[in-house]
C-alpha cells in the first residue's frame, strides 16, 4: 500500500507537526536492521485530537517517540512548532519535551514513592529558570483540580485506582502547559468506564485549552472522539480520515 | 533533596548495609588516624620538650637508661663556652613490674628542682605545685601516672617500698612527662640505687645563639664515654616518626576507598537498572541526562556522607572506650582530632562522588525510548 501524504492542514501557519520523508531504523542484530518508519508524512493542525492506529509493527510507537522527541528520524523532515527537531542537539530535545509536549503512558508511569502532587510537580522541577517549590505544588495542586483529584493529592499511586493514576499522568502531562499531547494507549490499563473518562479528559484539553492531543490507540472508542484518525500500515500513514 | 532521601528509604535495607559497609571503612580510616594523630602530637610535643636541650648521656646508654656518668662532668660542661647550665637527671622505671606493661613504661624522674634550672618548667601544674627545692620525699606526677595509680595532691604514693607524698600533678603534655613521675634527684638516686656522685643523663641548656650541634660535637669531643643528643637529632628522629604516621594514614585512606567504593558503585549500579523505567519516565517529561547526573551523584554523596558520619562517630566512641581501657595501664592510644574527623567527612565526601560517577553515569545514558518501549 502506498503512503498517503495526506494533509488535514489548510495553511503551514496552523501546523503543529510536519513530518516530511521520515525513516527510522533499528538493529534487530549486527547486520540485521527494520525498518520502522519508511518515508512517513504526516501534518497535524495545532488544537486537534489525532487517533495513530495501525496493527502491531506499523511504526505507531516509533511515531511516536518521534514526536514527542525522544528519539530522533534517520532520514527525513520533523518540525514541531516550528523547530527542526534533527538540527536539534539532545539537551535541547530535553528542553522542547519539557516546555512543548506532555506525555501520558499506557501504564501511568507514575513514580511510586511519590505523591499525586509530587509526581504532577515533577516536570516544573526540571524547568529553568527555576520554580519555587511552592509555586510547583500550587500549579500541581491546581492541575489535579481539573482532573478532579483535589481531593487525592497526597495519595501515592498505589493508594489510586487506575483511572485515578491515569489523570494523575493527564495532569503530569498538561502542568507545563504544552502544545503537544502524546497519549500511547492511554486507556489500555482501564475498564470501559474509565476509558471513557480518560478520553473525556484528553478530549477536554483539546476543546478547553486548545492542545493537540494525538493519540496511538486500538481503542475504537477514542477513534470516534478524535478529528483525524491516521491509520499506519508498514511504518507509513496508509490513510488519515477526517472524522 | 527530600524526593532523592524519599527514594532511598525505598530500599532501605540495603541502603543501610551500603551505609554500614562505607562506615567502616570510614571507621578504618579515623582509626587509624587516630593511632597516627596520638603518635604525631606526642612526636610533636615530644620535640617542644626535648628539643631545648642537648641531652649528654653515657655511649652504654639508651637515651640515659642504664649507664651512669659522674656529677663532677656537671662543672666541667658549665665551664665550656656556650653552656647556660647543665642540669643532672637520674632516670629508671617507676616501678618494676611496669618492665612488661606492653602499654608504655612509667619512668621515676630524679630533677634539680631549682626553678632555674628544673626542665619541667615549661609546663603547667595542673592541681598542686612543684616540689619546692631542696625538699624530700614529695612527688610530682604527670597526668597519665597519676590516672593510672588513681592518686590526688596530697595522697602518699608508694614507689619501691618508700612513700611520697604528692604534691602536685602536671597539666597534660601528650608526651613523655605524662607518664613520668618527679621526684628530687637525691630521692632518685636512693630509688634506684645510684651512688650520690652519679647521674643518668645531663640536660644542657645552650646560650642564646649558641648553635647546640656544634655544642653537642663538642661536648662528645671532650669528653670521653658520653653521647650527645642535640635538637637537630631530635628534628630528624621526628621527622622519621612522622613519616611513618604519615604512611598509616595514608594507608588508612586506601583502605577506607577499597573497603567503600566498591560497595557504592555496586548498590547505584544496580538501583539505575532498578529504576531504569523512572528515569525513562524523567527524560520523557523534560528531565535533561544532567538531572538524572546529579541525582543518581546526590544519592552515593548522602550515602557515602551519611557513612562517614557514622563511621568517624563510632570511630569516636570506639577509640574513646580503648582511651579508657589502657588509660588504666598508664596510656592512650588514640586521638580524634577535629582535623580528622574533618579529613574523615572529606574523605567519604570524595568517596561518594568517585563511587558515584560511574553509576551516575550509566543512569544518565539510559535509553528512554528501549525502556519504555519494553514496560
Amino acid at each position: 500500500m502506498s503512503s498517503a501524504p495526506t494533509s488535514p492542514i489548510t495553511s503551514e501557519r496552523r501546523r503543529l507537526v510536519t513530518a516530511r520523508g521520515l525513516t527510522k531504523e533499528y538493529p534487530l542484530s549486527r547486520t540485521v536492521k527494520i525498518r520502522a518508519l519508511d518515508g512517513l508524512d504526516l501534518d497535524i493542525d495545532y488544537g486537534c485530537m489525532v487517533a495513530i492506529m495501525g496493527p502491531s509493527g506499523s511504526g505507531k510507537s516509533t511515531l511516536l517517540n518521534l514526536l514527542g522527541c525522544l528519539d530522533t528520524p534517520d532520514d527525513g523532515e520533523l518540525l514541531i512548532d516550528g523547530i527542526d527537531v534533527r538540527a536539534n542537539p539532545r539537551p535541547d530535545l530535553a528542553d522542547i519535551r519539557l516546555r512543548r509536549i506532555g506525555f501520558v503512558f499506557q501504564r501511568f508511569n507514575l513514580l511510586e514513592h511519590l505523591t499525586a502532587l509530587e509526581n504532577v510537580a515533577l516536570p516544573l522541577g526540571y524547568s529553568w529558570p527555576r520554580i519555587p517549590p511552592e509555586e510547583r505544588l500550587r500549579r500541581a495542586e491546581q492541575a489535579l483540580g481539573l482532573v478532579g483529584l483535589s481531593h487525592r493529592l497526597h495519595h501515592r499511586p498505589d493508594q489510586l485506582s487506575g483511572g485515578e493514576q491515569q489523570r494523575v499522568g493527564i495532569a503530569r502531562a498538561t502542568i507545563n502547559n504544552p502544545k503537544l499531547i502524546l497519549a500511547d494507549e492511554p486507556t489500555g490499563e482501564l475498564d470501559s468506564v474509565t476509558s471513557r473518562q480518560v478520553v473525556d479528559l484528553l478530549h477536554g484539553l483539546v476543546v478547553e485549552q486548545g492542545c493537540t492531543v494525538a493519540v496511538v490507540t486500538h481503542d475504537g472508542s477514542i477513534a470516534e472522539r478524535a478529528d483525524w484518525v491516521a491509520r499506519m500500515v508498514d511504518g507509513r500513514v496508509d490513510t488519515m480520515t477526517r472524522r | 533533596m527530600r524526593m532523592i532521601l524519599r527514594s532511598m528509604a525505598r530500599r532501605r535495607f540495603r541502603t543501610a548495609l551500603t551505609v554500614f559497609g562505607v562506615a567502616m571503612g570510614i571507621f578504618g580510616f579515623v582509626a587509624m588516624g587516630a593511632l597516627a594523630e596520638k603518635a604525631r602530637i606526642h612526636t610533636r610535643n615530644a620535640y617542644a620538650y626535648y628539643g631545648a636541650y642537648i641531652w649528654v648521656a653515657s655511649d652504654q646508654s639508651f637515651f640515659g637508661w642504664g649507664g651512669r656518668l659522674p656529677m663532677s662532668l656537671q662543672e666541667r660542661i658549665e665551664a665550656m663556652d656556650g653552656v647556660e647550665y647543665a642540669s643532672p637527671r637520674v632516670v629508671g622505671p617507676l616501678d618494676l613490674e611496669d618492665m612488661v606493661n606492653p602499654f608504655g613504661l612509667s619512668a621515676l624522674i630524679g630533677l634539680d628542682l631549682n626553678p632555674d634550672r628544673n626542665q619541667l618548667i615549661m609546663y603547667r601544674v595542673r592541681k598542686g605545685t612543684y616540689p619546692p627545692e631542696g625538699s624530700r620525699g614529695h612527688i610530682l606526677l604527670g597526668d597519665m601516672v597519676a590516672r593510672k595509680y588513681r592518686k590526688a595532691v596530697g595522697d602518699t604514693i608508694e614507689v619501691r617500698h618508700r612513700p611520697f607524698i604528692v604534691c602536685g600533678i602536671l597539666e597534660r603534655t601528650d608526651t613523655d612527662p605524662d607518664h613520668a613521675a618527679y621526684v628530687s634527684v637525691e630521692d632518685a638516686r636512693e630509688l634506684v640505687g645510684m651512688e650520690s656522685d652519679r647521674c643518668s643523663t645531663f640536660a644542657v641548656r645552650p646560650l642564646r645563639g649558641q648553635d647546640p650541634d656544634e655544642l653537642a660535637a663538642r661536648i662528645d669531643r671532650d669528653f670521653q664515654g658520653v653521647h650527645s643528643i642535640p635538637p637537630s637529632k631530635v628534628i630528624e628522629a621526628t621527622e622519621a616518626a612522622m613519616a611513618w604516621f604519615n604512611a598509616m594514614v595514608l594507608a588508612g585512606t586506601a583502605v577506607a576507598l577499597l573497603a567503600s567504593c566498591p560497595s557504592i558503585v555496586v548498590v547505584m549500579v544496580i538501583a539505575s537498572s532498578e529504576r531504569a523505567r523512572e528515569i525513562a519516565t524523567k527524560m520523557a517529561i523534560g528531565a535533561r541526562t544532567r538531572h538524572v547526573f546529579m541525582e543518581f551523584l546526590a544519592e552515593s554523596v548522602i550515602i557515602a556522607v551519611a557513612a562517614g558520619a557514622l563511621g568517624t562517630l563510632l570511630a569516636y566512641g570506639a577509640t574513646g572506650a580503648v582511651n579508657a581501657y589502657t588509660a588504666e595501664k598508664g596510656a592512650e592510644l588514640f586521638r580524634v582530632t577535629p582535623r580528622l574527623a574533618v579529613s574523615a567527612l572529606a574523605l567519604s565526601l570524595l568517596v561518594g562522588c568517585v563511587a558515584g560517577c560511574y553509576p551516575a553515569w550509566r543512569a544518565a545514558r539510559t535509553d528512554p525510548v528501549k525502556v519504555l518501549r519494553s514496560v
